[in-house]
């Protein structure tokens, strides 16, 4: 990966004074923050063309047709944190042209996730968040079999990628490691791939946004493959900073998520 | 006052002693805290359903705590009162046929109502559309479905209705298709049109990158080739859907300069590049002479 500016300063906290108003801007993103004596005003624009931009509570200069959002803020509190955060539904990725997973093969394809910005104020022990909002308006798109069974997701235009040199670190983005292992006994024909950003963090490291590593293997065409997710890599590194955790982690044994799944089962009507 | 003269001369020592006022007593008792308790009781299994069931079998389970327990409470009534439970059943066995053809319509209604209750085409909350009739379902019940039009107006349908008749179900699935018939004029360059379509649906926020849009040269019309487009929506979305695209169709168009023709006919004799021939039939002063007239 080349050079590039560090991508983290974003999502570090900060102090607002009353009357204040500071622009940031993440990728496309721009993020107008104002915080009146008892209130907290958020406006937000995307400028498409601004792919890499980035500012941190920068001076701001609002257009008037903006649109603000507000919350009350009677404690007064000053201090804000942006956090990066998974985006609320499953994202679809494509490598670039199909690839072809023989028996017994594995690998490991890059994505770039865009990220939902997470608007949290409040003392560090007290924080409470105000809002999300996305870095990048995403098309929906339909993840499943057929027309009648499958989850609406997002769709992401930039593509899974196998060198991670050629991986172009973003504001906006989270890199996304997946490795792939077809233990099957037929080829695995990778043409899109479903990823629920639910059990997935968000790290950051080495000045740009990291996920859990992605884990799946397939091993029938019948069966669900097995997703992994792990953080080991970012535990074991000093310098990795955990940012947002799992919007759903995985809590309870093996024995509680099975009931979980039985009780979760349509009606019995 | 007359009443309480008849009161104040009842002999409620007798009453008393006899039982007849304790019996009284008891079932007012029964029915008075019977009803309300039956009533909370089956609201409460409801919530507790609602919590992870459907709002439909929430509400199936409501009316069947409260239907059945109302005739646990109608027994013990009867009982109370000193009528033989047997006895009554036998005389229900007669009744039953004389009730059976009296009430054919709304037994009929019945059946179908568990029929639809088993097969579950569609559930509370679902838009479904019967006839002429489009609308949300707000109750599946006994005898009828009850349905609010988006007008708000109120629909009640009986289930042997429902049963006889085709029946759509217009969320039942999470995604739809957007289905619009449209023409372009023959002059166009129809592969430019199908173009223009596709950046339309790419760059509507509603229509979803798969199932891709479907568009389709299907006719050559009388008055404009026709395309189909059908673009796939989360169903939640169709108003923001249509009333996005439809616009945005418009005004592709007219800044490609493709033009929706209006049914029109074109005359020509024989060849299509040659003048149509006109003849006059009726010299000009004759018309000024008649004209002169009105």
């Amino acid at each position: 990966m080349s050079d590039h500016p560090n991508l983290l300063e974003p999502w570090e906290p900060i102090t607002l004074e009353a009357g204040q108003t500071r622009l940031w801007q993440i990728g496309p993103l721009k993020l107008y923050i104002h915080r009146s004596g008892h209130e907290w005003h958020l406006a937000t624009e995307e400028v498409r063309e601004q792919e890499d931009g980035l500012a941190v509570a920068g001076e701001a200069e609002p257009g008037e047709d903006i649109q603000w959002r507000r919350w009350a803020n009677p404690g007064g509190e000053d201090r804000l944190r942006l956090a990066p955060l998974m985006p609320d539904r499953p994202v679809v990725v494509r490598p670039k042209a199909p690839l072809a997973f023989p028996p017994g093969a594995g690998g490991t394809l890059y994505a770039r996730i865009p990220v939902w910005v997470q608007l949290n104020v409040g003392g560090e022990d007290h924080e409470v968040t105000l809002c999300e909002v996305p870095s990048i308006t995403l098309s929906n798109t339909w993840f499943g079999p057929d027309t009648t069974e499958g989850e609406l997701c997002y769709s992401m235009a930039s593509t899974l990628v196998s060198e991670l040199e050629s991986v172009n670190p973003a504001p906006h983005r989270a890199i996304c490691a997946l490795h792939l292992q077809n233990e099957a006994e037929e080829p695995l024909n990778l043409e899109r791939m479903c990823i629920r950003g639910q059990q997935i963090s968000v790290s950051g490291l080495d000045g740009c946004l990291w996920t859990s590593e992605v884990t799946v293997t397939y091993r029938d065409p019948a069966e669900p493959s097995r997703v992994e997710y792990s953080d080991k890599r970012f535990r074991k590194d000093e310098n990795a900073k955990e940012l947002t955790p799992p919007r759903n982690p995985i809590t309870g044994g093996l024995v509680a998520r099975s009931f979980a799944r039985v009780a979760s089962i349509g009606n019995l009507f | 006052m007359e009443i309480l003269n008849k009161i104040q001369a009842l002999n409620w020592q007798t009453l008393l002693e006899s039982g007849v006022l304790t019996t009284g007593i008891r079932v007012l008792a029964l029915l008075v805290i019977g009803l309300p308790v039956l009533r909370a009781i089956s609201a409460l299994c409801r919530r507790l359903v609602a919590r992870r069931f459907s709002q439909q079998s929430a509400m199936l389970v409501q009316k069947g705590v409260f239907y059945g327990g109302g005739v646990l409470v109608l027994i013990m009534v009867l009982q109370e009162l000193g009528f033989s439970l047997a006895a009554l059943i036998g005389a229900a066995g007669v009744a039953g046929i004389a009730i059976g053809f009296a009430a054919q319509t709304s037994l009929s209604n019945i059946i179908s109502g568990l029929f639809l209750i088993s097969e579950r085409p569609f559930e509370v909350g679902d838009i479904i559309r019967i006839g002429d009739t489009t609308g949300i379902v707000l109750s599946i019940d006994l005898l009828s479905v009850k349905m609010r039009r988006f007008d708000n107006t109120f629909v009640r349908v009986p289930n042997e209705t429902l049963v006889k008749s085709e029946l759509t179900n217009i969320t039942r699935f999470p995604i739809r298709r957007f289905d619009l018939n449209l023409g372009v004029a023959y002059g166009e360059d129809i592969e430019r049109a199908v173009e223009v379509l596709k950046e339309v649906a790419r760059d509507n926020p509603w229509a979803l990158d798969e199932p891709q849009p479907m568009i389709a040269f299907t006719d050559f019309g009388d008055s404009a080739l026709e395309i189909f487009f059908g673009v796939w929506f989360a169903k939640t979305d169709y108003l923001a859907l249509r009333d996005s695209i439809l616009p945005a169709i418009k005004k592709r168009f007219d800044q490609e300069g493709i033009e929706i023709p209006f049914p029109h006919r074109t005359l020509y004799v024989g060849e299509h590049s040659e003048p149509f021939p006109v003849q006059m039939v009726q010299q000009q002063e004759e018309w000024g002479d008649e004209s002169s007239d009105d």
